[in-house]
């Protein structure tokens, strides 16, 4: 008797193993290409959380359920929403794993990194179609943007959103203090700090995050309104020129003069944020403003300065991230991951509309919806920021294998630390910092030079 | 003759059913356990970055020689983890035994604070680090505000811009986080001292100092060297504390080796090198923990 209910059980519980495993007939999970007639395919989109949970979440699955519901080929995308928190290592873990998503979109780095690792399915044939469609779509992409995705003859992935970085400020209160002229320079930003300082002593003149990202972001927005990056136009690390020397000592200055607080390189960008928002800071380098929208008087008195100029810089700049969708290799659904990204890219405007993501389209077309000219912060970023920006590898001409490391370690973030604690051996931090890039960069080229 | 072949028959089915009740178990501890251990060590011995995983090959004792002979950073970040865990043990034991010694007089209301004072230990690590990001910011903190407003300080504690106090107050946070654990531990001890030893103590007119020290700390003598191990090997491998705080942060010198670690496995993508370094990290926790299993078969044999 027990010998038959041991049996019986066993058999119960490999037929609901089986069964757990198994799929219907008529669907398959990323394993079928399109146009096999009344086939069904299904494929994952994980989508990262670019604006507000409750609204955005509702505007990316819209454009899904349109999407499962209108197209011919019988595909069914399942939306999985992301977080930004650790999404280096989700990604990277889930593609070493062989368990990548079909589509995603994701930081602008990324399609280049999985690009190396042969990760990355081949975009180009969307542009073919858009092109033969007679689709003007291609030429709203950011100048240049498609070239900085090509990666050994294929394109990595589409641009799709502007997460552009500038500086945002307190209008009352530089009217207060007497401010009539923005700067332009960065002198004139010392004057203006200066003045904010003597206007009211309480309050930080200038904040920004400077112990996660956004100290290498900072760096990386003087380095170019001063003319140069971490690397040259060559993907050379030069970290030792003067015009970074010159960005290093205004650092200096702001924190000597208390024009920045001397916490700074313990503030995280939510600290920063947190500053500008209860008022106790007059001027905040971040991506666009929207934590303003939950505080009525902040967005009533704040405004974007006009791009600055360094010394040795040239023309004002400020700079912009390029953010892309892609697709996996590992998806055995090529061309339903193609068709959905076509389809991404042609209707993505409620993202921004409905869903409040904290970008800007990437197509210049959709930024003049009157949309982003009814926000405040979206209306002049659009004017002030985008039209000045340069993407985030500028002067190199494209994202380089080294960039995610770089930026992922702060390595130019560490040498603003340096800088805003106290310490003046430019010379020294200069080479150490050079010396981080120049590895990074060696590490990383010699590697796939070999390949 | 039978019963006694009966009596062998029924110990050696029970035996093959403990064995058998063993298997899911031992199944599942060796799939969540055993094996990330083994593949991890193994990763260790192969040069494997994320970025070219077609490029994965075996690289001998190649990481483990360029960690102990090359890199600096490894020896520096090795010497805070110490100086980390050490400092993170003693503070944590110092408030636990106060604690529990307060907490162990017969006082009103001791469930109350027996539970108020577990807090630290029961909340979440990202609420925690959260919070003393709040209380320690140099302009809006409550920390430093109050302090000013009682003209106590002038200037604000750069609290996590300093790179000297950034590991005052990464240890402290860490010693608040783990205080409560030693606290219940050491109340545990405490509570199983004989009152009449103290009785009798205090009738040979040893005041409070004489009978800690020859009584209170000697009788927890056991239960100190269990905790302070089970410790510094929880605080060793500890990575949020000092990860959610201040990264690593300012410019490295609060790296401990777990940071190390993420950063060469997630950033640098050097999967490799990273396992060489938790390897090097687990042998150092095996000598730890070599040493809480001698304590616990001493502490069993005098028991």
């Amino acid at each position: 008797m027990k010998k038959i209910l041991a049996g019986s059980l066993t058999a119960v519980l490999l037929v609901g193993l089986l069964a757990g495993c198994g799929k219907t007939d008529n669907e398959t999970s990323g394993n079928a290409n399109t146009g096999d007639a009344g086939k069904a395919t299904t494929i994952t989109h994980w989508e990262m959380v670019n604006g507000p949970a409750d609204t955005y979440e509702a505007a990316a699955k819209k454009i899904v359920e349109n999407f499962n519901s209108s197209n011919d080929q019988n595909i069914t995308v399942e939306l999985q929403m992301t977080p930004w928190d650790n999404f280096y290592q989700t990604f990277l873990t889930a593609i070493t794993s062989g368990a990548a998503p079909d589509t995603s979109t994701g930081a602008s780095t990324q399609p280049l990194q999985y690009a190396l690792m042969g990760e990355i399915l081949d975009l180009q044939p969307i542009v073919d179609q858009w092109n033969e469609e007679g689709n003007d779509i291609v030429n709203q992409f950011p100048e240049g943007s498609l070239d900085m995705l090509t990666y050994d003859g294929e394109l990595t992935g589409l641009p799709w959103a502007l997460d552009p970085r500038g500086l945002t400020y307190r209008t009352d209160y530089f009217e207060q203090a007497g401010i009539t002229e923005l700067p332009t320079t960065w002198e004139e930003f010392l004057d203006v700090c200066k003045k904010l300082k003597e206007w009211n002593p309480d309050i930080v003149p200038f904040v920004f995050g400077g112990a996660d990202q956004m100290s290498t972001q900072t760096m990386m927005m003087f380095l170019m309104q001063n003319g140069t990056g971490f690397t040259n136009e060559n993907v050379e690390a030069d970290f030792t020129s003067k015009n970074v020397t010159e960005a290093l000592e205004f650092l200096h200055e702001l924190a000597s003069n208390g024009y920045i607080s001397e916490g700074t390189a313990s503030y995280k960008s939510a600290d920063a944020e947190k500053m500008y928002c209860s008022g106790t800071a007059a001027i905040w380098f971040n991506g666009m403003p929207t934590a303003t929208i939950d505080y009525e008087d902040v967005a009533a008195n704040s405004s974007v300065l006009p791009a600055m100029a360094g010394p040795s810089g040239g023309d004002a700049r400020y700079y912009t991230w390029i953010n892309s969708i892609m697709a996996y290799t590992q998806s055995d659904a090529p061309d339903a991951c193609r068709a959905f990204i076509k389809y991404w890219i042609e209707n993505e405007l409620t993202l921004f509309t409905e869903g409040g993501c904290s970008q800007l389209p990437a197509r210049a077309d959709l930024q003049t919806d009157k949309f982003f000219s009814d926000t405040w912060y979206t209306k002049e970023f659009s004017e002030k920021v985008v039209p000045v920006a340069v993407p985030q590898s500028w002067p190199a001409p494209a994202l380089f294998p080294a960039f995610s490391q770089i930026e992922g370690e702060d390595y130019p973030g560490k040498a603003l630390q340096a800088v805003i604690t106290g310490d003046t051996d430019y010379e020294k931090i200069q080479k150490e910092t050079n010396d981080l890039i120049a590895t990074a960069i060696e590490d990383y080229g010699a590697d796939y030079d070999e390949e | 003759m039978s019963k006694n072949k009966s009596h062998k028959t029924t110990a050696l089915k029970n035996k093959r059913l403990g064995y058998i009740l063993l298997i899911p178990a031992s199944v599942l501890i060796a799939l969540v356990s055993l094996y990330p251990l083994i593949n991890g060590i193994i990763l260790g011995f192969q040069d494997y970055n994320l970025l070219r995983p077609k490029k994965r090959a075996f690289a001998g004792l190649d990481n483990f020689i360029e960690i102990l002979t090359k890199d600096s950073e490894f020896y520096s970040t090795l010497a805070f983890s110490f100086i980390y865990t050490i400092f993170v043990v003693i503070v944590a034991y110092i408030l636990g035994l106060c604690f529990a010694m307060l907490l162990n007089r017969d006082i009103k209301g001791r469930g109350i604070f027996r539970m108020l004072i577990l807090i630290p230990w029961v909340i979440p690590s990202v609420v925690a680090t959260t919070n003393w990001l709040w209380l320690l910011n140099d302009q809006l903190g409550f920390v430093n505000r109050t302090l000013q407003n009682l003209h106590i300080i002038k200037e604000p504690i750069l609290f996590l811009a300093d790179a000297d106090l950034a590991k005052i107050t990464v240890i402290f946070t860490g010693a608040w986080k783990s205080f409560p654990f030693m606290m219940i531990v050491l109340l545990a001890g405490l509570q199983g001292i004989s009152a009449d030893l103290y009785e009798s103590a205090s009738i040979d007119g040893a005041g409070f100092f004489k009978k800690f020290w020859y009584i209170t700390l000697p009788s927890l003598k056991s239960v100190s060297m269990i905790s302070t191990i089970l410790m510094f090997l929880w605080t060793f491998n500890n990575f949020e504390n000092i990860y959610l705080l201040t990264r690593g942060g300012p410019m490295n010198f609060t790296y401990t080796l777990p940071i190390l670690s993420y950063y060469t496995a997630f950033i640098r993508s050097n999967i490799g090198y990273a396992s060489a370094i938790a390897t090097i990290m687990l042998v150092v926790l095996l000598v730890v923990a070599m040493l809480y299993m001698k304590v616990l078969s001493n502490r069993d044999k005098y028991e």
